[in-house]
């Protein structure tokens, strides 16, 4: 690339960064977006220390019932019941941290302990949520241990010696077994898995509206005219226009999922898919951004009809509500709407587990919306030599 | 300090600035030929043809929409004349990027980044002429030098006083060290001080054998610097020739006013010298006032009196 382009694209990340306003909107208010959404949409498991499992009752015997019970009354965790297959399944799909099914044979086990019976129970969980799950299998061996030596199982195995009892600190008379999720998943696992697409929507945005009206900023301060003397081709200083345009929104998106993945645990499923996303997204809204720079002659024009854009195709795209709190129709609607093909780009790669077939389309609709617009853009730019 | 090569050698510059004008020994940088440019129903330049040589300033001089700045800015490159040609340094048009490379523009309306520092904006319009590593600092900061801006360089522009932002807007013509300078208006709202800087800036740029076209509005500027100045109105030249040829043609008889105890006369003549000493024969004088014809005189008798703009 001609250093020329650079040293055009350098200066306007410089100018943006002088620009403390523009700054702050493509810069921090996203990450305050995606850390202030994420706790609002955050999931009780994630807000408060009780945790959210399914349980099985796969044994449906008093002792599984008390089990259930005490459980429920510890106030640790909040759990409903279902069949084995329903509870992976809502694991899988992040609804629920952990599943534990409590096995065939486990009450009559539970009353045999002393003769090397051994009650079995089987713990399932998201493979995303591993700090929590030491935390299920402590709870659920507190629980069994309680429920072994409750009056219930006393009466019902004849009494447990105190022989046994110690046994307690010994051996562990009850078999928790750990079972591998597949690691698909089809559903966020936190919240912020979803504010953080958003917020770096906003980034995007932000980027494209303050660099789309640099442009018109350099038309009306003559510095585009001094670009246009100097030895360089127009082509060259639209490329280096786009070069910036296209860095800050990819920074910005890195940075952000950098942020996401070290402190709020968004682990992308395809950190590949989602670097490709990434790219994809810059490049539509570079087209965009040059779209938005032939909204007005001046910088207050096309910042008014630049971001009445850009919060339209936010709004209809799921910027500001997500997608699946929207009525049907409008989530049919919101397919017109590049937004919404940049957060889909980005959650096929988070959380939603799509194949690289399933994310060619968004990827292409995005390059091919960045195309269009650019060539819209560089069209109708007007150049200060234009009568 | 970086010293600048003399694009000429000292004597030869001495010589046609001694002996003739620069146009007689040095080679030709700037043909323009019949250029013409219209903006909707304005004919902004109507067919104008000059030649600048190396080492000389050309003054443009013209009233309000004279369409001076409309020609600078084809010169540059900036803008596309209608038909005529320009050749720069017999290298082509100015539409030709590497042409450009040879051209210095400081444009009337300043064009600079306010929230970049003086320093800052010459090594960008320097790194976007292809400079950069050590040439760019050096280039830069020779720039500063020249402009008496080095104690402020590492202030934003938007801070800078009016004069001080034409300085940097001229610094930024010259950092890439072209040998044409296209300088329009320089010297708007700058003091006498700046003002005399400014043209010992332009007279030291011409004396390293740089090609100067002026604009401006000031006659005196245009009689201290001017080789060869061109009078626009309309688009088109009135007249173009040496400051002292002009005058000679165009600038008309000298005014002689004399006033006595009992008179007062006013009158004009060519020879207002062999005037005085015939009228202090005559009687006693109590004032006598010779007027000269200057560039003014030409300028006002071109572009008759009318209100322009
Ligand atoms: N971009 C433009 N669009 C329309 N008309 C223009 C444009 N630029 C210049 N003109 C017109 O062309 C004519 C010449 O303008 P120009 O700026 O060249 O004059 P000038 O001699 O530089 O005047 P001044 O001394 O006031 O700077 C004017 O009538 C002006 O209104
Ligand atoms: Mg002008």
């Amino acid at each position: 690339m001609r250093k020329e382009v650079i040293a055009i694209a350098a200066n306007d990340i410089r100018l943006l960064l002088r620009d403390k306003g523009g700054a702050f909107v493509t810069f921090i208010f996203p990450l305050v977006y995606c850390i202030f959404f994420g706790l609002i949409f955050a999931t009780p498991s994630m807000s408060s220390r009780t945790i959210n499992v399914v349980m099985v009752d796969e044994d449906q015997s008093q002792q599984s019932t008390a089990f259930i019970e005490l459980l429920k009354q510890s106030g640790a965790v909040t759990c409903n019941i279902a069949s084995r297959e329903e509870a992976i399944d809502q694991v899988r799909r992040a609804k629920k941290v952990a599943y534990v099914v409590i096995t065939k044979g486990f009450g009559q086990a539970l009353q045999q302990v002393q003769f090397n019976k051994r009650p079995k129970i089987v713990i399932g969980i998201d493979p995303a949520r591993q700090a929590e799950s030491e935390m299920v299998k402590g709870l659920i061996a507190k629980y069994a241990f309680e429920l072994l030596f409750s009056p219930l199982n006393q009466k019902l195995s004849g009494g447990i010696t105190g022989n046994q009892r110690s046994a307690k600190n010994h051996f562990a008379p009850i078999e928790i077994e750990t079972a591998q999720l597949r690691q698909k998943r089809t559903g966020p696992s936190n919240s912020y898995d979803i504010s953080f697409p958003q917020g770096i929507i906003w980034g995007v945005l932000g980027c494209c509206a303050s660099f789309g009206i640099s442009l018109v900023n350099e038309r009306t301060t003559g510095t585009l005219s001094r670009l246009l003397v100097a030895p360089i081709t127009r082509t060259h200083i639209l490329a280096g226009k786009a070069l910036a345009c296209f860095t800050s929104t990819l920074v910005l998106g890195v940075v952000l999922f950098v942020v996401g993945r070290i402190a709020f645990s968004v682990i992308p499923q395809s950190p590949i898919h989602l670097a490709i996303s990434l790219l994809a997204i810059s490049i539509a809204f570079v087209g965009i951004m040059m779209f938005i720079s032939i909204l007005g002659k001046t910088e207050r024009a096309v910042s008014g009809m630049g971001w009445a854009v850009l919060l339209g195709m936010a709004m209809l795209g799921g910027g500001m509500v997500p997608r699946f709190l929207m009525p049907h129709w409008m989530q049919s609607l919101s397919a017109i709407s590049p937004v919404s093909w940049a957060i889909k780009a980005m959650e096929g790669a988070v959380w939603r587990g799509f194949s690289t077939s399933e994310m060619l389309l968004p990827w292409c609709v995005l390059v091919g919306v960045g195309l269009f617009f650019f060539a819209i853009g560089v069209r109708g730019f007007s150049w200060p030599d234009k009568g | 300090m970086t010293q600048l090569k003399p694009l000429i050698s000292h004597t030869s510059c001495g010589a046609s600035t001694l002996i003739n004008p620069a146009r007689i020994l040095n080679p030709t940088m700037l043909q323009v030929e019949n250029l013409c440019k219209r903006f909707g129903t304005i004919q902004a330049v109507a067919g104008l043809s000059f030649n600048a040589h190396q080492g000389e300033i050309l003054g443009l001089l013209g009233p309000n929409g004279a369409g001076k700045s409309t020609c600078i800015n084809m010169v540059a490159g900036l803008l596309r004349a209608d038909s005529g040609e320009i050749n720069v340094a017999k290298l082509g048009s100015p539409i030709n990027p590497e042409v450009r490379q040879k051209i210095g523009i400081a444009p009337q309306a300043l064009a600079l980044y306010e929230s970049l520092t003086g320093e800052e904006n010459l090594r960008y319009f320097g790194r976007l002429a292809g400079l950069s590593g050590k040439l760019l600092r050096d280039r830069v900061s020779w720039t500063l030098d020249f402009v008496l801006l080095k104690d402020r360089k590492n202030d934003r522009v938007k801070t800078y006083s009016g004069g001080m932002k034409r300085r940097i807007n001229l610094a930024a013509a010259l950092v890439h060290d072209p040998p044409l300078l296209l300088l329009d208006e320089p010297t708007v709202g700058v003091d006498p001080q700046s003002r005399n800087a400014l043209f010992d800036n332009v007279l030291a740029l011409k004396d390293q054998g740089r090609t100067v076209i002026y604009t401006t509005h000031y006659m005196e500027e245009a009689e201290k610097l001017c080789d060869r100045v061109g009078i626009i109105d309309h688009g088109s030249f009135l007249a173009f020739d040496t400051v002292d040829k002009l005058i000679k043609s165009h600038g008309g008889k000298s005014m002689v006013t004399v006033v006595r105890h009992d008179s007062q006369e006013q009158f004009e003549s060519d020879d207002p010298i062999a005037e005085c000493i015939r009228l202090q024969k005559e009687g006693e004088i109590l004032s006598l006032r010779v007027d000269r014809p200057d560039l003014e005189r030409v300028f006002l008798n071109l572009t008759g009196k009318a209100m322009r703009d």
